[in-house]
């Protein structure tokens, strides 16, 4: 979809209509992938908060093993 | 603001089952009816957060504004559209607050209705056939869950009042029920066609979320709601609503049925597993973007099943990361489908050659994108899934009863969805044939 020779359906019309991203896509899409990468390297912004919570669970559960 | 519930968190308070555990609390007395010698009706308006609910939250203040910010070339009815968004959002975010079992069925069905309107009215050809199969899927798990939540409120009594209520945290107590009810720990001789009667009640609630997440044999609407909704409309479904489902199982069926999940574990991973492979060889057979995509979701939210199942607090941990994980990423990705399909109205996979010469940024975007959804290291998805099957492996040894090999199938979704966004990416420089087709 993405390589090789640039070849589209629509022909002309749609290599005019696609334009690339615009500032607006561009500031919503950074964010969130930047979110994705700081999570990926930092996992324990999430873990920390929800810690005590799933060990809570896990032991009102096991207790029925 | 959730970004100031983030920041007031206390993450040493620990939630599920007792009151102290929770936080940002509001209990307000709603509907008390007297019923004479039966005592007292009891249901309240109460809201508090822990751990699981908090960053559900903030995820779902995220993807909605993203939603809104995707939403920018919705021309038809914009105040009726914007209105059902907010009216949608209300919703999520009650569930993920609700502590009260009556106050979350109804935030569970308020959440359908603006869903309805939204892919039947703003979606693409086919949208009331989709519009009518997700109202008809979700609504045939939620009303067996009335009957459940009914059966639940004459069991358990408040202990400070003696009358019966809908309170969540009460139902978590076996103190609670009353003894010989219908969903009672002790003296329980009720069955239905030779299933316990707890054991029941786990079944009927779990195929409610289930439908939800979608786990597979209740999947098929999902692919159908995806693909006619708006983009925005994606977006939210894939980022927030699955994880309704989520937190559903965890929150609902896992603390109020502990006994029956314990025993119906090995089925629910199993389930995971399957939700795995086949979502992910689904979406290897794709040609729809969109369709590829809400079928990896499906291959997804399969490891979100496989990791509460796992009942370790790696899995469980690794499942409520891939929650999130999965919410902004599939809601990225199906953003960057609507990208595409703003421009030309078509988002046949080979109907487009070359995207990378003619739009550099898009594709920069994209490959970071799905790179990061097929859990590449460094990103989300890559530590949720890990953790899900560290938990999974570390099942065996703590006894719950889920043995290695499924850990091992989870391992082998992990390859497939590789594989489903490398071919998607590379492979149609070396495809001559799809020249032929236009």
């Amino acid at each position: 979809m993405f390589f090789g020779q640039t070849r589209f359906k629509g022909g002309e019309a749609w290599a005019i209509a696609l334009t690339d991203v615009t500032l607006r896509e561009r500031i919503i899409l950074f964010p969130t992938l930047a979110l994705a990468l700081v999570l990926g390297i930092m996992p324990s912004l999430v873990f920390d908060k929800m810690n005590a919570t799933v060990l809570n669970l896990v032991t009102l559960v096991s207790q029925y093993l | 603001m959730s970004a100031w519930l983030y920041g007031q968190f206390d993450s040493s308070l620990n939630g599920i089952n007792h009151l102290q555990g929770f936080q940002f609390i509001e209990q307000l007395p709603w509907i008390r009816l007297d019923l004479g010698s039966l005592g007292k009706l009891e249901i309240d308006y109460f809201l508090g957060v822990d751990g699981i609910s908090l960053p559900l939250l903030i995820l779902s203040a995220f993807v909605m504004l993203m939603a809104i910010g995707a939403s920018w070339n919705i021309t038809k009815n914009a105040k009726g559209y914007f209105a059902l968004l907010m009216l949608l959002n209300t919703a999520v975010m009650g569930i993920f607050c609700a502590l009260d079992f009556f106050l979350f069925y109804i935030f569970y069905e308020v959440m359908l209705l603006p869903l309805y309107f939204l892919i039947g009215i703003w979606g693409g050809a086919n949208r009331e056939y989709a519009a009518i199969k997700f109202f008809i899927y979700t609504l045939f798990g939620s009303v067996f869950m009335l009957l459940v939540i009914v059966g639940l409120y004459f069991s358990v009594t408040n202990p400070s009042t003696g009358a019966h209520t809908f309170n969540m945290l009460h139902m978590m107590n076996p103190e609670n029920y009353v003894d010989g009810s219908f969903f009672a720990y002790l003296n329980n001789y009720y069955e239905v066609q030779g299933i316990p009667a707890r054991m029941l009640g786990f079944i009927v609630l779990f195929v409610a979320f289930a439908i939800k997440v979608p786990v597979v044999p209740f999947h098929t609407w999902l692919p159908d709601a995806h693909v006619e909704a708006p983009t925005p409309v994606s977006i939210i479904l894939a980022g927030v609503l699955l994880k309704v489902g989520g937190y559903g199982i965890i929150r609902v069926c896992y603390s109020i049925f502990p006994d029956a999940a314990a025993q119906a574990n090995w089925w629910l991973a199993l389930l995971g597993i399957i939700s795995i492979l086949y979502g992910a060889l689904n979406a290897l057979a794709q040609k729809d973007l969109k369709r590829m995509i809400a079928y990896s979701s499906v291959s997804h939210m399969g490891f979100v099943l496989l990791g509460v199942a796992a009942l370790t607090a790696e899995g469980i941990s690794g499942a409520m990361f891939q929650m999130l994980s999965h919410g902004f990423l599939s809601a990225a990705l199906f953003f960057l489908v609507g990208v595409i399909y703003d421009r030309v109205h078509d988002r046949y996979i080979y109907n487009f050659r070359g995207l990378a010469t003619h739009m550099p940024a898009y594709t920069g975007f994209v490959a970071v994108a799905f790179f990061a959804s097929l859990g590449l290291p460094g990103f989300s998805a890559f530590i949720g899934e890990a953790f899900v099957i560290i938990g999974t492996f570390n099942a065996e040894s703590v006894g719950t009863g889920i043995p290695r090999w499924m850990a091992i199938a989870g391992s082998v979704g992990i390859l497939l969805s590789c594989l489903l966004f490398s071919v998607d990416l590379t492979a149609y420089v070396f495809r001559t044939d799809t020249l032929q087709r236009w």
